[in-house]
């Protein structure tokens, strides 16, 4: 038999490796290290398939790619926390160099100046982007970042942390505007602290987080409330007014408690179009990045953006890359304030993030830097009037009504009526479903029967007319 | 400032000075310094605070390690030595004038003077150093 | 031939790209989408109120395609990567990663799938990850993979948490979990994320833990015990069933931080050893490039009696079928008729993203999981087949033990575990370099200018000036020559004011870390 072919020793290299450690075989090597532990035989495991050969391998997939909605002829509409947007070519071409892929994490940084840079730039583009101060070398995804963002907020508050701190009476105060998958995650992260979680509604009228309602969830809290999450703009597309959110949480200091203003986004290429969370004086940002050149890729890897207020940065979670100098005075790049992290304090540690979105993170680089200042505007922009020409097409026929009626970047949500019925809805999942049938991938369920619809750069009109024409179909059935 | 004052020395390598006008210092002494390597950040005590003998005071940060700083004896904290928020290698350069941690008050000179004087220390250290 | 590959050579700089800028000048081509010239013109506050309008664009770079292309090209030059050098980083498994697994990833429609696209229409999507399930079951003897945590120290998060989660609905408040002092950092962080507190105890010479040191430690108080097997120094835990015996006489859990998995690969079932729940890094066994530091895969393990605790959603099989599940069936399996496989599944099975799991510890990702790493890590395991996946774990353990033997003559008295054999890597201390006045970040640092990626050195910290070598079963006995060759050369002929001096071929010299701490600049 010959060797597998990512094997470089040869079966003659692997004889004289036994007799140089002077053992007979692989039964006798592993025996000897493994004492009692029997050695399984592989070869007779059923659920593992035969060697298959390179070709043989790449037409299974291309079989699986070619039964899975078509690219070039599918529309979608679907966000919800993920975007189709265009990916250029270069990224690919440039990610695809094997010394940006196959790396490890840069800890020395004399043989890794390049993903360092690299991920200078994006700390850079990205603080530009948000108007943050310190943006840090990426998290896992938007929803994970969140969850690590409300951590670090209770780390901050309150701020005398000199008596170990009951956090069972603490209340992380979130809009129900915010991802509902994020919200679940923040459980999940948080959840092994004790505090609780309190919801903030939605205006029925508007969409946006409920100020009156927000008033009262931080009385109700007694003051202790680390943070207030709110998400820009929010689960149903609608622009935040975040400048009245901040007055109403920064003036709320209560026994110590000084809330942290914790902004997020699925989509932070509105900032193309709307003030950042920077210019609303955000504590910190929290949210996802793979609209910046990512693919969708079925939901994974995505990038999470993770940023902070300057006098914060020993308290956030993550690697951070510095700008500093080598030897002979040469700009240079290095992790920085790794302190904060867990392969040196350890139980104490900031985060027990290791491992990230590195590859994600620099794919973004090389975006934003393809965008430039014009292009990321312009492409901002044409998302923002895409989603009101569909929006406004859809509505003119008849067949919907919105939910909500705030200012929307290029996500909104609306009601379906079937033959223009407002008492006879059609279920969000079973329009989906048929206008899936037809190549149109039509958004995603938000209520029994409210569907959340974005459009991009990716959308043409003509795809917008193509929506709207099936969806007509569709509800008048 | 603590120029012909006496040091006394903890196990975790603090030192507790007392200068000519009973006025009392605490930092980390050369030996723990040089260990530390070049130090990059120190976090420091609060002022008008009372720890209690090896309560955690403040922490030293080299590039690639942490370590705390513990209260080598029951104090009150009057004021710190805010130079090392910008400076810290003040701890290197002169761990004994420059470097303090901060000035405070103790309620017995007793307590001081129970930890190990110089001699000991360094006794101390070569032993720790064997081990 | 060159005696060892780092010889020398040119290094391009690259200014920051934000200094090559000119005004208006881009490197992407924007679509018109059809829309009017008139609407293409219109001002933003047409559609939203002018309130909420950014006045000044973010400042990105103003530069052309060919100026973005050469600028990462370049920066790119200034990377070691696996592709370029024998990069034997300890702990982190840096294995060659296949070609046509990227090829994969960047099939069209896979790529470009959103993951809120209705079950019925990505079968065999769904498929990919419940078939990955079955294999890596079927190599540890575990009843379940969760495939949400998004990398090593998620994936151990995920596990501690559903062993909180356990305790809880028992009524059982278990506050500690047990962490050797050799563990990796992410042990213990991930230990008090999770709701508990971490006690460390102290391993012996080869970082091994002993079964009665463990006695000692072990209360109700216990939830469980994280052992990373081998160990941080490449050794196999020999008392691992007395330990999993104990534990579970407590009533507690046995993690294995599956970090080191490699060293089993095919060869070992982690439930012969009685554990409980495992990560597996699929970035490092499972052969997903790195990418520099991501993006990677944790997938969490569990016996049978923690199933229903696993993290939501999951890919479920025979739910429901709905008009478009079954249309979309019958056009998979017609599309498999063309094909050898006998993959005609599709319309007798249904895929669906369920979030039913009673106990579930809940969500960890907005979505199923990192895809993109499963389905590399599964044609991974779909190349090497059943034939081959056992000589992975073989080849990497015989190539680590040649380097131990080897180097261990060279560092005569450094090897904390002369007597045995290792598994996946091994450990050296300084003492034999520091004879000859080299400290270990000069070993590293020299090692450089040979042409070689630095072992993980410093870590464990329980051995001095630990050096931590992990060759991977995709290094040839010719290259870890060479290596072992550079090593002694380092060791016998070099000078000290050489060595203060490395890397001196690298794009920048020794990196003044103390000013980049000291001094932080975060951004340009």
């Amino acid at each position: 038999m010959n060797n597998f072919r990512y094997f470089p020793n040869s079966k003659k290299d692997i004889a004289k490796l036994y007799r140089v450690l002077g053992v007979k075989d692989k039964k006798e090597l592993f025996g000897k290290i493994l004492g009692g532990i029997p050695l399984m035989d592989a070869a007779l495991l059923t659920t593992v398939p035969k060697e298959s050969d390179e070709e043989a391998l790449y037409r299974f997939f291309l079989n699986i790619d070619s039964n899975i909605p078509a690219k070039n002829k599918t529309a979608v509409f679907a966000g919800g926390g993920i975007y189709n947007h265009f990916v250029p070519s270069a990224i690919d071409s440039l990610i695809s160099r094997s010394e940006f892929y196959t790396p490890y994490t840069p800890y020395q940084p004399e043989v890794s100046q390049g993903t360092l840079f690299a991920l200078f730039e994006f700390q850079s583009f990205i603080a530009e982007i948000l108007g943050m101060d310190v943006v840090n070398a990426s998290m896992y995804d938007g929803a994970e970042s969140l969850a690590e963002a409300v951590l670090m907020a209770m780390r901050l508050s309150p701020a005398n942390r000199d008596l170990p701190v009951s956090r069972k009476d603490d209340i992380i105060i979130i809009s129900e505007g915010v991802n509902p998958s994020y919200t679940s995650v923040i459980k999940t992260f948080a959840g092994g602290t004790g505090v609780k979680i309190g919801k903030v509604k939605l205006n029925t009228q508007t969409g946006q987080t409920d100020i009156m309602d927000l008033k009262q969830k931080l009385a109700n809290g007694g003051g202790r409330a680390p943070a207030v999450v709110v998400q820009q703009p929010n689960y149903f597309g609608i622009i935040e007014d975040l400048e009245e959110l901040e007055r109403l949480i920064h003036s709320n200091s209560n026994s110590g408690y000084n809330p942290s203003f914790i902004v997020s986004s699925t989509e932070p290429y509105s900032f193309g179009v709307i003030n950042p969370p920077g210019f609303y004086n955000a504590d910190i940002f929290a949210g996802e990045g793979n609209s910046f050149g990512n693919y969708m890729n079925f939901g994974g890897p995505l990038l999470g953006l993770f940023a902070a207020k300057k006098e914060y940065v020993r308290q956030m979670p993550g690697r951070i890359v510095g700008k500093t100098k080598d030897g002979k005075d040469r700009d240079a790049y290095a992790f920085i304030l790794s302190t904060r992290e867990q392969h040196i304090r350890r139980g104490a540690a900031t985060s027990n993030i290791c491992t990230n979105s590195s590859l994600n993170a620099v794919r973004a680089a090389i975006y934003l830097s393809l965008c430039s200042k014009s292009g990321f505007k312009e492409i901002a922009s044409l998302n923002l009037k895409l989603a009101h020409i569909l929006r406004d097409r859809l509505l003119s026929s008849g067949l919907f009504e919105p939910l909500y009626e705030g200012d929307f970047f290029n996500e909104f949500s609306l009601k379906l009526k079937i033959n223009g019925n407002k008492h006879n809805n059609m279920a969000a999942s079973e329009f989906i479903e048929k206008m899936a049938e037809r190549d149109i991938i039509a958004g995603i369920a938000v209520s029994e029967s409210a569907v959340l619809i974005s459009a991009t750069e990716n959308n043409r009109l003509s795809d917008i007319e193509k929506y709207a024409e099936n969806a007509k179909e569709v509800l008048n059935a | 400032m603590i120029k012909g004052g006496s040091f006394y020395f903890s196990k975790s390598h603090e030192w507790v000075g007392r200068d000519s006008n009973n006025k009392y210092h605490i930092g980390i002494s050369d030996f723990a310094q040089s260990e530390l390597g070049d130090i990059v950040y120190v976090s420091l005590p609060e002022a008008g605070k009372t720890y209690k003998k090896d309560d955690k005071i403040g922490e030293i940060e080299s590039v690639k390690s942490v370590s705390e700083i513990y209260a080598p004896v029951e104090l009150k904290v009057i004021s710190v030595n805010s130079k090392l928020n910008d400076t810290p290698e003040l701890i290197n350069q002169d761990p004994k004038e420059a470097g303090f941690i901060a000035e405070v008050e103790i309620s017995n000179d007793s307590d001081a003077e129970g930890l190990m004087d110089e001699n000991a220390y360094k006794t101390f250290i070569a032993d720790s150093r064997h081990e | 031939m060159p005696k060892f590959p780092g010889i020398k050579g040119i290094f391009l700089d690259e200014d920051p790209l934000i200094e090559q800028g000119s005004k208006r000048l881009r490197g992407i081509g924007i679509p018109d989408c059809g829309l009017k010239k008139s609407d293409l013109k219109k001002d933003e506050s047409a559609y939203i109120d002018a309130k909420y309008i950014r006045k000044s664009p973010p400042e990105l770079p103003e530069v052309s395609e060919p100026t973005v292309v050469r600028h990462f090209t370049r920066l790119s030059s200034w990377n070691m990567c696996v592709d370029t050098v024998f990069y034997p980083l300890g702990s982190c498994t840096m294995k060659y990663n296949p070609k046509i697994n990227e090829k994969i990833a960047s099939l069209e429609n896979i790529k470009n799938l959103h993951p809120l696209t209705p079950a019925g229409l990505i079968q065999p999507v769904l498929k990919i990850v419940y078939d990955f399930n079955e294999i890596l079951c079927g190599l540890t003897g575990l009843a379940e993979f969760g495939f949400a945590p998004q990398a090593g120290a998620a994936g151990e998060f995920a596990g501690l948490k559903i062993i909180k989660k356990y305790f809880d609905l028992k009524g059982e408040n278990r506050k500690t979990i047990l962490v050797p002092d050799s563990s990796h950092g992410t042990n213990p962080a991930s230990s008090v994320l999770a709701g508990f507190t971490p006690v460390e105890i102290k391993t012996g010479k080869a970082g091994t833990l002993d079964a009665e040191e463990l006695k000692k430690f072990v209360s109700k108080d216990a939830a469980g015990i994280m052992i990373t097997n081998p160990n941080t120094f490449g050794v196999f835990e020999k008392d691992i069933k007395k330990i999993a015996e104990i534990m579970h006489n407590n009533g507690s859990f046995v993690y294995m931080d599956g970090a080191n998995f490699n060293a089993f690969l095919g060869s070992v079932k982690v439930s012969d050893m009685g554990i409980d729940l495992i990560q597996l890094n699929l970035h490092k066994t499972f052969s997903t490039p790195h990418g520099g530091g991501g993006p990677g895969n944790g997938a969490i393990g569990v016996v049978e009696s923690l199933r229903e605790f696993l993290p939501v959603p999951y890919v479920k099989v025979g739910g429901k079928s709905t008009g478009v599940e079954k249309d979309s069936g019958e056009k998979a399996d017609g599309g498999n008729k063309s094909n050898n496989r006998k993959d005609n599944s599709y319309s007798r099975q249904v895929y669906e993203l369920s979030e039913d799991k009673k106990n579930s510890i809940g969500r960890m990702t907005p979505f199923l999981c990192n895809f993109a790493v499963v389905l590399r890590a599964y044609a991974y395991l779909l190349s090497l087949g059943r034939e081959n996946i056992g000589s992975v774990s073989e080849i990497a353990v015989l190539n680590a033990n040649y380097v131990k033997k080897k180097l261990g003559k060279i560092l005569s008295g450094s090897d904390p575990f002369e007597e045995g054999l290792c598994m996946h890597e091994c450990v050296f201390s300084d003492k034999a370099i520091e004879e000859n006045g080299v400290s270990t970040i000069e070993l590293a640092k020299l090692l450089i200018d040979y042409g070689f990626h630095p072992p993980t050195v410093y870590f464990p910290k329980n051995i001095h000036g630990a050096i931590m070598i992990e060759p991977t079963e995709t290094e040839s006995v010719r290259t870890l020559d060479n290596f072992i060759k550079a090593v002694k050369e380092i060791k016998f002929k070099t000078k000290k004011s050489k060595a203060v001096k490395s890397p001196q071929k690298t794009k920048v010299g020794r990196v003044n870390e103390v000013l980049a701490n000291k001094q932080p600049v975060f951004k340009y």
